[in-house]
């Protein structure tokens, strides 16, 4: 593969400091991720993996955070020496996210159509008729069912699966070239998960967006990764093809991860 | 094993079901359940969200009641003579949470989180002394460091809160512990300890788990039998090996079938075919 990085990360450092301390949370990290790819930021709670995708958007509240040194490139851009104005254009429209908990994301107040189009309002793209018929589009290409019902509905009527659905459909409103997903299945049950990252595979072949998977359970980078990165206090020990991490692991911290994961067991408990 | 199916069970639910009416709109939640957990057995109830397995939980510690049927603790009913039995059960069933954050005082220090329920129900059997004892006592069955007793919960790492959890639990010595998906908030190595820790004090002191998870991967590790509930009934239930290798509902071969395995080449045929090629 020769495609020019979709985005690229190098040498990235993110600082949160108080007045009490300072705490190095990304001690420079170098990523790539080429267009219609997915790439898995693997660790535990603290490793600096959402602090690291939130820098790709510059979502990190600064002050306390900083970003001493490194780049972050889209497209060739370094979005973290862009002025505010250009990363508005940004975020949303080339850039969009998913979260993990789609009920504190979503606006309990607004029906689910008026939020998917805000995106397209908010770019200044499209007219009303225009952005009612993406707005469709992209509930449709989510698999939402019945999308003319849905869109008049507000989020607490819909299930866990069908609003974490809804935000799939408003990050794809603006055609995305990059999604960056934030756990997006720890807060569903199995079956439902298995439904979503299915449906994240199918948009990605549709789209050809690249997406940079933040997650803590190595089923779900089995299941989407083409590639991964381990992060272990603020550092990447390993990263490689996703197969190659899991069949020939060659840190103690993945391998301790790999070994802590649950599997099915058909033959235990004695 | 085979002791456990001699022996009479630590609990018994019986006919169980459950409705929940507001605002004049009835939903029948549970439905004719039976149930038996036996001495020193991990018996897991798994289902999808919505199945009914947490309001079931719930219905065996207490903290729910079923709008029908009996709930038998070593064969008593109790709902006769209520209050002798709650504190009765309260000594035989204790609860585990899934959220170690939510789940304690944050104004409590962690000895008086452990103490609460010896504070209780053994005052004048151990006296104040013994208490602190057995605060300690139990704070080591847990492998945590004594020291831990004199801070709060919010100094404490999650794993940590739920070992205190587990601590806080076993203080009135239950003969059956409720775990409501104790691992799911944690980190996966943290979760890996936990579920070591379950198995050793289960081994140690012949407690019983009712074990309530969706991930069955966590439950095949730990549990000797599984039921599985779908729509507020129990859809099928047996040993755990015999339910997941030839699961004879549609519920059970769902859950099987949406497994994220963290292995590539079963997860994603697809990944694992283009690298060979």
């Amino acid at each position: 593969m020769t495609a020019a990085p979709l985005l690229e990360i190098s040498d990235l450092h993110i600082t949160f400091s108080s007045r009490h301390a300072e705490v190095a949370a990304v001690r420079g990290i170098d990523l790539a991720l080429e267009p219609g790819r997915t790439l898995a930021l693997v660790g535990e709670s603290g490793s600096g993996k959402s602090s690291t995708a939130l820098s790709v958007l510059r979502l990190n509240p600064e002050p306390p955070a900083t970003y001493p040194h490194g780049q972050v490139r889209f497209e060739g851009t370094d979005l973290l020496s862009l002025p505010a104005a250009q990363l508005r254009a940004v975020r949303g429209r080339d850039i969009a996210m998913v979260f993990q908990d789609p009920m504190a994301t979503l606006n309990p107040l607004r029906t689910v159509g008026s939020q998917l189009m805000e995106v397209m309002r908010i770019h200044r793209t499209g007219d009303r008729a225009e952005r009612r018929r993406r707005m469709f589009e992209a509930l449709e290409q989510a698999r939402v069912p019945e999308p003319s019902q849905r869109a008049d509905q507000y989020p607490h009527q819909l299930s866990g699966g069908l609003r974490q659905r809804v935000m799939l459909a408003m990050a794809l409103m603006s055609r995305p070239r990059l999604l960056i997903a934030d756990e997006p299945t720890t807060a569903l049950d199995v079956t439902t998960q298995a439904e979503i990252l299915d449906l994240l595979r199918t948009l990605q072949a549709e789209t050809g967006m690249g997406v940079l998977l933040i997650t803590h359970d190595l089923g779900v980078v089995a299941s989407v990764a083409d590639s991964m990165a381990v992060m272990h206090d603020g550092v990447i020990v390993e990263q490689g093809s996703t197969l190659d991490v899991f069949e020939r692991p060659t840190d103690d911290y993945t391998r301790q991860l790999l070994a802590a994961t649950p599997r099915l067991e058909i033959g235990a408990p004695a | 094993m085979s002791t456990h199916e001699t022996a009479d069970p630590v609990l018994s639910l019986r006919g169980i079901g459950k409705t929940f009416r507001r605002h004049r709109t009835e939903k029948r939640v549970l439905s004719d359940i039976d149930l038996d957990v036996r001495p020193g057995e991990t018996l897991a109830l798994v289902g999808e969200s919505g199945s009914g397995k947490t309001t079931l939980a719930r219905i065996a510690v207490g903290l729910a009641e079923p709008t029908e049927g009996e709930v038998l603790t070593a064969g008593e009913d109790l709902r006769t003579g209520r209050r002798r039995a709650s504190a009765q059960q309260a000594r035989m069933v204790q609860m585990v949470f899934q959220d170690p954050y939510a789940s304690m005082n944050p104004r409590m220090r962690i000895r008086d989180v452990v103490a609460e329920g010896l504070l209780t129900h053994r005052r004048s059997e151990l006296g104040l002394d013994g208490i602190r004892a057995e605060v300690a006592r139990l704070l080591d069955a847990v492998d945590l460091d004594p020291d831990l007793a004199r801070r709060f919960p919010h100094e404490c790492s999650g794993g940590q809160r739920q070992r205190i959890a587990i601590a806080r639990a076993l203080a009135l010595e239950p003969r059956l512990l409720v775990l409501d998906e104790p691992t799911s908030a944690l980190d996966v190595s943290v979760q890996a300890t936990i579920l070591d820790l379950l198995r050793q004090l289960q081994e140690r002191t012949g407690v019983a788990y009712l074990f309530v998870s969706h991930d069955l991967a966590v439950v095949s590790g730990i549990a000797d039998r599984v039921a599985v509930m779908a729509d507020g009934r129990i859809a099928e239930i047996g040993r755990c090996r015999e339910v997941l290798s030839a699961p004879s509902s549609e519920v059970t071969r769902r859950l099987l079938a949406s497994i994220a395995h963290p292995d590539p080449r079963r997860a994603n045929p697809a990944l694992a075919a283009g690298a060979d090629r």
